[in-house]
């Protein structure tokens, strides 16, 4: 491997949660608030997985009032706790982009699929 | 004296100590050999050269001036005393430790040559609507007053491959062993692209007084 490669392998983390793109996950992330540090929680479906090595990220949405509010995480990132899925879904897509464009209970209605390994 | 030679190697992001990510160019900078003294009495002013990688094969005059160091770049650096310095001194990484501000020279990618938009940032005509005037400059100057374009117009012709510095890029990780600094920020050139690096600075705060006796 190259000396970018060991740069990377070395940022990586050696174990990261399983989950799938449609599964509907709680995010815990370490955050700073007036100097100190708590893990706050974000829910939603898994919209898209990307990126390589230490660089990969994926992206969770959810409807806040009616609102859609989409975070990206590194998943190799020290501030990432941890990703518990808390249902498993099914999907036929590995990007679910069309979730955007639906309103009301259609946006969060993913089919159930079956536990990921 | 601050100041070592590198090879850019590419970049990449890390997490910082406070789990953000950062981009960072990774350079493989040093060992730097130093290959001759330059004083005010022989020379007429103050520097060291220092030598950066290696030559497989080294002609005789450049063997003679080498004394058995196999550098294939030289440069010189301004130091107050070069006395201080020893021929054949190795000069290291050691000279930098994270938090550190360096400005990194080196030289561009060649872009060939260029129109007016990519060279000076011009803006564009319109595409479409029967305009022709698509990524033409446009009037370059007045009439019979002052009857001649003025120098320093912006006009279409080389663009890149010259010496640019970047300045303000802080240290973000040192690897002693490889010879290996990661900075925050780009560097000029791609890959494999000879780079100077200075001391300009250190972190958090720059005090402005320590930047000039860096300079010196």
């Amino acid at each position: 491997m190259g000396i970018i490669g060991d740069i990377e392998e070395a940022q990586k983390k050696k174990e990261t949660p399983k989950f799938k793109v449609g599964d509907t996950v709680k995010v815990f992330s370490k955050i700073v608030e007036g100097g100190k540090e708590r893990v706050q929680g974000f829910e939603g479906i898994v919209i898209k997985r990307q990126g390589a090595s230490n660089r990969k990220n994926f992206t969770v949405r959810r409807l806040v009032q009616g609102v859609g509010v989409e975070r990206t995480f590194p998943l190799h990132s020290p501030k990432l706790v941890d990703v518990k899925v808390l249902r498993s879904g099914k999907v036929r897509r590995a990007k679910l982009y069309y979730l955007r464009e639906r309103i009301g209970s259609r946006a969060t209605r993913v089919e159930e699929g079956k536990e990921s390994k | 004296m601050k100041s070592l030679l590198g090879k850019k190697i590419g970049m990449t992001q890390v997490f910082d100590e406070g789990g953000n990510m950062v981009p960072v160019t990774v350079i493989e900078a040093g060992p730097c050999v130093v290959t001759q003294l330059k004083t005010t009495q022989n020379d007429g002013y103050d520097a060291i050269q220092i030598g950066f990688g290696s030559l497989k094969k080294i002609n005789k005059p450049k063997k003679g001036h080498l004394k058995g160091s196999s550098s294939r770049y030289l440069r010189e650096f301004r130091v107050s005393k070069p006395l201080e310095y020893k021929v054949g001194q190795e000069i290291k990484l050691e000279i930098f430790k994270p938090g550190d501000i360096l400005a990194v020279s080196g030289i561009s990618i060649g872009k060939g040559f260029a129109g007016t938009i990519k060279r000076h940032h011009y803006a564009r005509g319109p595409m479409s609507h029967g305009s022709k005037s698509h990524r033409i400059p446009g009037s370059i100057g007045g009439g019979t007053t002052p009857g001649r374009v003025y120098k320093g117009k912006g006009m279409a012709g080389r663009m890149g491959g010259e010496r640019v510095t970047v300045p303000n890029l802080s240290v973000v990780n040192i690897d002693k062993a490889k010879n290996i600094i990661l900075l925050k920020g780009a560097v000029p050139g791609k890959p494999g692209n000879l780079l100077e690096l200075h001391k300009v600075g250190s972190a958090p705060s720059v005090d402005l007084n320590k930047k000039a006796e860096a300079k010196k």
